[in-house]
């Protein structure tokens, strides 16, 4: 039997996203079981837990939900946070956001990906769906969007364009199993790295030993000019790339990288809707 | 006034403080946004169309090959100006030229650029430019009105400031076979077809949805040839050579009835030759350059 994608519907914590695509994959951990005198062996034991990953692409439509496990999760007060997902029936209750990212195009619908990382089996049955999408008036667009930088990455001379680029962020999610489980009774995290990088006019090489303090912010408005999601790396400016090619300008992109999350925190100034389905009502 | 006949349509083209109404015999603007369907998996249908680029325009127009203009020092009109003037350029900023007719107006970048010219026949020419806007100025503005002009020259002159064949011998794009012993043989042109595209590379950035500038980066030019001539030594690497293609009118008397074009160390990349009933063989061959 044979599905289309409009037949599965993604979920996590309850709520649906309104997804491109998405992926999931489970595995096992077997190692192979020798014997002292063979070499050949057609036996496996298990050596770690049972885990996946859920990957996902979906689009902005106002402050973005996955972003807040930037910082809901593996922080001291919030660190109990666990994500559900659910995928045409497939599910899962112990995941961890351990990718993020979102890329930066003029003119395009803002769009972002996460991974999530599980540790757990799949359950539940694959149960195929068959309903209309719901008519969404606003995807946010990168049109609409305000870039400000703040610190001496520019200083040896004026930057006036931000032409595009990607916010990323990753975290290390390793399981602590005990005794007698399959599945951890909880987790550990690792570093949180934040790093964004941005196609920028003005060539220039000015890059210090020791890097250069960088901050850049991106607001991302909606039609009424509300900034209703906000993504900022604030940390050290460590790499530039200058190229160019036949037939294209010259180009130069700066990395930014940034040891912890404390400036992507999430804000919700404006009241926005969260980007999952039941917020799709028509909006301005 | 919605209504508009083609009389009162006409085309104009303006560089600075240089401007020309062009004889053109059709005009043709597009404006298009890109609208595109969003899909989501577990739902059927699209959630709806969303703008996944900026909006582009572009004019397209025919027009007979006047040589009664003047710019700069150079004869004839305003495109073949704006043409030379591009290709021979070694500045990578274009600022665009304002392209108007029936009260409709854009700031352009010239596409394309072709002409032809044949024995017993009056030139004529095309032009496509693209609409790219900049900063928060739209691509196209202004509502379809009256917008009429005097074309260039006026009366009598007009008819003598036309490119023509009749006085366009077009000898420097002469094919010469020498097979040596002095048995030379010239070719015979009966006409030419000339092309030229450039390539702009619009720069957009963050938060605005017209581009902060475009660069002019490469062009191509082609010149088809018809000839009664066949050279089957086309080599594996042809001798560049520059050829200049004078382009005269009627006025034999006149010595600004002229327009000019060169093409820079152009080579010669194909030959064909063919036949058909009740007339000659005819023979062609494509010079090519690039800038």
């Amino acid at each position: 039997m044979f599905y289309s994608a409009s037949n599965a519907k993604l979920k996590v914590n309850d709520e649906e996203i309104l997804a491109s695509n998405a992926s999931l994959s489970l595995s096992t951990s077997l190692q192979p079981n020798y014997l002292i005198t063979q070499r050949n062996t057609n036996k496996y034991v298990a050596s770690d837990g049972i885990g996946g990953k859920l990957s996902f692409n979906y689009y902005l439509t106002g402050v973005d939900f996955f972003k807040s496990f930037i910082t809901g999760q593996g922080e001291r007060q919030k660190e109990n946070t666990v994500i559900s997902g659910n995928f045409g029936g497939l599910n899962f209750d112990s995941g961890y956001l351990t990718s993020y990212s979102v890329n930066f195009g003029p003119n395009t619908p803002a769009s972002a990906s996460a991974t999530v990382t599980f540790f757990d089996e799949l359950r539940g049955d694959f149960t195929a769906v068959e309903e209309l999408a719901p008519d969404i008036s606003t995807v946010l667009n990168f049109r609409n969007a305000v870039v400000s930088n703040v610190g001496q990455v520019f200083e040896s001379g004026s930057v006036e364009n931000f032409v595009g680029g990607a916010y990323n962020y990753t975290a290390e999610v390793k399981p602590v199993y005990l005794i007698n489980e399959t599945k951890p009774s909880s987790v550990s995290f690792g570093p949180k790295n934040v790093n964004l990088n941005f196609e920028i006019d003005t060539p220039s090489g000015y890059l210090p030993y020791s890097g250069a303090s960088a901050k850049i912010s991106v607001d991302l408005k909606n039609k009424l000019g509300n900034v209703v999601e906000n993504f900022t790396c604030d940390g050290a400016l460590q790499q530039r790339d200058i190229g160019s090619a036949v037939g294209d300008y010259i180009k130069q992109t700066i990395n930014i990288v940034e040891g912890g999350t404390v400036a992507s925190r999430v804000t919700n100034a404006a009241g926005g809707p969260l980007t999952v389905a039941i917020n799709m009502e028509p909006q301005p | 006034m919605a209504t508009v006949f083609y009389d009162k349509a006409s085309v104009s083209v303006d560089w600075g403080t240089v401007g020309e109404t062009l004889l053109a015999s059709d005009f043709t603007v597009n404006l298009s946004s890109s609208a595109q369907p969003l899909y989501a998996i577990g739902n059927k249908g699209s959630l709806g169309q969303f703008p996944t680029s900026a909006r582009v325009g572009d004019v397209s127009f025919n027009f007979i090959t006047s040589l009664t203009g003047g710019h700069y020092g150079q004869r004839g009109n305003l495109i073949n100006f704006l043409a030379s003037g591009i290709k021979h350029s070694v500045g990578s900023m274009a600022s665009g030229v304002t392209i108007s007719g029936a009260g409709v107006k854009g700031i352009g970048f010239l596409n394309s650029y072709s002409f032809n010219v044949a024995s017993n026949s009056i030139s004529t020419s095309s032009a496509s430019f693209t609409f790219f806007g900049s900063g928060t100025q739209l691509p196209v503005s202004g509502r379809l009105t009256d917008s009429t002009a005097v074309p260039p020259g006026g009366g009598a002159e007009l008819a003598t400031g036309v490119a023509h064949g009749r006085y366009t011998p077009l000898t420097t794009l002469q094919t010469t076979i020498n097979p040596g012993g002095g048995d030379a043989q010239v070719g015979t042109v009966f006409g030419a077809d000339y092309s030229i595209s450039f390539n702009h590379n619009p720069i957009y950035k963050m938060g605005q949805e017209f581009p902060v500038t475009s660069l002019y980066t490469t062009a191509q030019e082609s010149i088809n040839v018809t000839e009664d001539i066949f050279q089957s030594g086309l080599a594996f690497d042809e001798t560049a050579s520059d050829y200049t293609i004078d382009l005269h009118g009627l006025d034999t008397a006149s010595t600004e009835d002229k327009m000019q074009l060169k093409m820079i160390s152009g080579k010669q990349v194909s030959t064909s030759m063919s036949a058909g009933l009740d007339d000659i063989v005819r023979s062609q061959k494509t010079l090519t350059a690039s800038y």
